[in-house]
């Protein structure tokens, strides 16, 4: 791995109205304001986040953050390997165990997840 | 008011409604002419600046000699010398920023930058000149080429940062120079049934009209775009590469999808207003979300996952959510229903799911056992696909040839034997055939354009119910028996939806819905009652008024 190549995560965030993406498959147009966090809890996720040396690079329902694997071990406290595809240069994170969410983002934070390759159809 | 004089003023007010189309498109004919003989006299000047300048900055490189003063070769051997800390790359993006630049793009030995050139003049307190210089253009066609120099130093297009805020972190900042494409804009010919980008695909979509999808913003998120000699060869025009989270590289499209793809939005709507997002394959949410903050009116992606049942692990939720949240912002949403697989999103609520019909040599149309149909087991009641759009037949679906960056993956994997096995063409020629339910998604966002521009505020919802309300009903043929080999029959199916979409139909019915939305005392349930065979007398009246 080059020393500055990094990897990507969906940050999970409180919601406003307490439910949580890990309550129900069915998340559509129609209840997407009940996952929704707030612009304060955005904002301190991404203060944090920040500190803790991830760049936060895109905003919806959930921050996508970039850092280096080190770094998301040391934070996280979860084991990871890449796995990269030689012909498409695709690498792929594979993460052990659940996140840890340190205190500094538990107001805020409820998970972190990794996404896997997407199939071309 | 009986239903027959409904009928009547329905006649009218479209009737006057296309009399004002033709109205407008002979101001935009003559726009257009004004445009071009602006065109013409600019070219006639001296060189002028782009509208945004883009350049390569260089970091301080590790091994403490610049990129821009090495006397050794930059190869693979040598290449990790140029590379730079990760602190002082950070640092480099966060006060490029603040001086006003956009950062394109983080590469391991240059980051990439845009600005207009008085950004550039302002920080690196320096002037950037506009040279007319001859180069040799695609087809040996001689030429002449903007090129951009700052007086300064001596390295052409070099800009020296020394007496700039950024002197303490980078070493130069390259200029970037005119590209040009080498592929041929014709596709080659081979000697099997296929069809062809954008008139074959157009005809089979029943594309006709004056809509053209103008200033309707279509986004897709794939491999990338190259700028092939094909899209200027048509007048399609697309708007710069952005890259999602960790993508590189915005000028090319090494896997080949991406741009291969994206001519089928073109076959439907040339006039559309085209972004593609790259995505880097590490994070598909990121790349989306990216998609989502440019505003457009629809978002096309020809990917997922297979997913067969749930629960939806954390990070799958996390995509839902975000499809689910453009949707909420009255973004319409396509996703490939899969290729066999049980394709999510494509199965998710609020996508329009698109399946593949296959239409033969004779025209004769069927599903493709190529496509899935299912009921998914994730979401009770949501049968996939919603409507279709064309796709081949197995083993490959080896069927649009569509233009691709030279000697890409595509490129290269599908030259090796003969159809169906293989495409026929070179492994290098920038041309590939190929297709999958990644072909339907980019069509029905082409058609959902020309929707689009004929009634602006059509929402995702009713976009999907008109396209199946106008599909055309397949009833032979299965679709992938890996999702169960369902068979088209008449009406709705798993195999097919509401069928193949028509374009023209969908068109004129979004008319009709505009005009009753507009009108408060009809309902738009009046248009629901209106049948197919009454819109085609409706159009046989509207055309013959407008002839």
């Amino acid at each position: 791995m080059k020393k500055f190549e990094e990897i990507s995560a969906e940050v999970i965030l409180k919601s406003q109205s307490g439910r949580s993406l890990a309550d129900t498959d069915v998340i559509t147009a129609e209840n997407i304001d009940e996952f929704m966090p707030t612009a304060e809890t955005i904002s301190e996720a991404k203060r944090h986040l920040q500190e803790l040396g991830f760049t936060v690079v895109q905003s919806g329902v959930t921050l996508t953050i970039m850092g280096k694997l080190e770094r998301f071990k040391e934070v996280f406290k979860v084991e990871m390997t890449l796995e990269k595809d030689e012909q498409t240069g695709n690498v792929t994170v594979h993460s052990e165990g659940e996140s840890v969410i340190p205190d500094s983002l538990k107001n805020v934070v409820e998970n972190v997840v990794f996404l896997g390759p997407p199939e071309l159809f | 008011m009986c239903t027959e004089q409904k009928k009547l003023t329905l006649v009218v007010i479209v009737i006057m409604h296309f009399v004002k189309l033709k109205g407008g498109d002979k101001t935009a004919e003559k726009e257009k002419e004004k445009e071009k003989q602006e065109k013409k006299e600019k070219s006639k000047s001296a060189p002028s600046l782009p509208p945004i300048v883009y350049a390569e900055v260089s970091v301080q490189s590790v091994g403490g000699v610049s990129l821009f003063e090495t006397r050794e070769l930059v190869t693979s051997r040598t290449v990790a010398d140029f590379f730079s800390e990760h602190q002082l790359v950070k640092s480099a993006v966060s006060q490029l920023r603040k001086e006003g630049f956009e950062v394109l793009q983080v590469g391991p030995t240059t980051i990439t930058i845009g600005a207009r050139a008085e950004v550039y003049e302002r920080v690196f307190k320096t002037k950037i000149v506009p040279e007319e210089r001859d180069v040799i253009k695609e087809f040996n066609r001689e030429d002449t080429a903007t090129f951009l120099d700052c007086p300064d130093t001596a390295v052409p297009g070099l800009i020296d940062p020394s007496k700039s805020s950024l002197a303490d972190i980078l070493e130069g900042v390259a200029l970037n120079e005119p590209v040009y494409y080498f592929a041929s804009p014709i596709p080659p010919s081979v000697g099997y049934w296929h069809l062809d980008v954008p008139d074959d695909v157009g005809r089979a979509l029943n594309v006709k009209g004056r809509a053209t999808g103008r200033n309707v913003k279509v986004v897709m998120v794939d491999t990338g775009w190259y700028r092939h000699p094909f899209f200027d060869h048509h007048g399609f025009r697309a708007n710069p590469v952005v890259l999602g989270p960790g993508a590189s590289d915005p000028d090319h499209d090494e896997h080949g999808h991406g741009t291969g793809e994206s001519a089928n939005v073109f076959a439907a709507a040339p006039d559309v207003d085209f972004t593609m997002v790259k995505m880097s394959f590490v994070n598909t949410v990121g790349a989306f979300n990216t998609a989502v903050s440019l505003r457009p009116d629809i978002i096309s992606c020809s990917w997922g996952y297979d997913i067969r049942t749930g629960p939806l692990s954390a990070s799958m939720r996390t995509l839902a959510a975000a499809v689910a949240n453009a949707v909420h912002k009255g973004i319409i949403v396509i996703f490939s229903a899969g290729n066999g697989h049980w394709a999510f999103p494509g199965q998710h609520p609020d996508v329009i799911s698109a399946g593949g019909v296959f239409m033969g040599a004779d025209g004769s149309l069927q599903a493709t056992p190529y496509a899935s149909g299912f009921e998914s087991a994730i979401y009770p009641g949501r049968k996939v696909p919603d409507v279709c759009g064309l796709v081949g037949l197995p083993p490959k679906a080896l069927y649009i040839m569509l233009p691709i960056e030279p000697e890409c993956t595509i490129d290269r994997d599908l030259s090796d034997g003969t159809h169906p096995n293989g495409d026929e063409t070179a492994p290098d020629d920038g041309w590939a055939a190929f297709s999958g339910t990644s072909a339907a998604a980019p069509q029905l966002a082409g058609v959902c354009a020309l929707m689009k521009q004929v009634w602006p505020q059509l929402t995702p919802a009713k976009a999907r119910d008109i396209l199946k309300r106008t599909a055309r009903d397949i009833t032979k043929g299965n679709c992938s028996a890996r999702t169960g080999g369902h068979p088209a029959v008449p009406g709705p199916d798993l195999a097919t939806g509401h069928g193949l979409v028509d374009a023209s139909q969908a068109k004129l019915l979004t008319l009709f819905v505009r005009m009753l939305s507009a009108l408060p005392r009809y309902t738009s349930k009046l248009a629901e009652e209106v049948t197919k065979e009454e819109m085609q007398a409706l159009e046989d009246m509207l055309l013959a008024s407008v002839d």
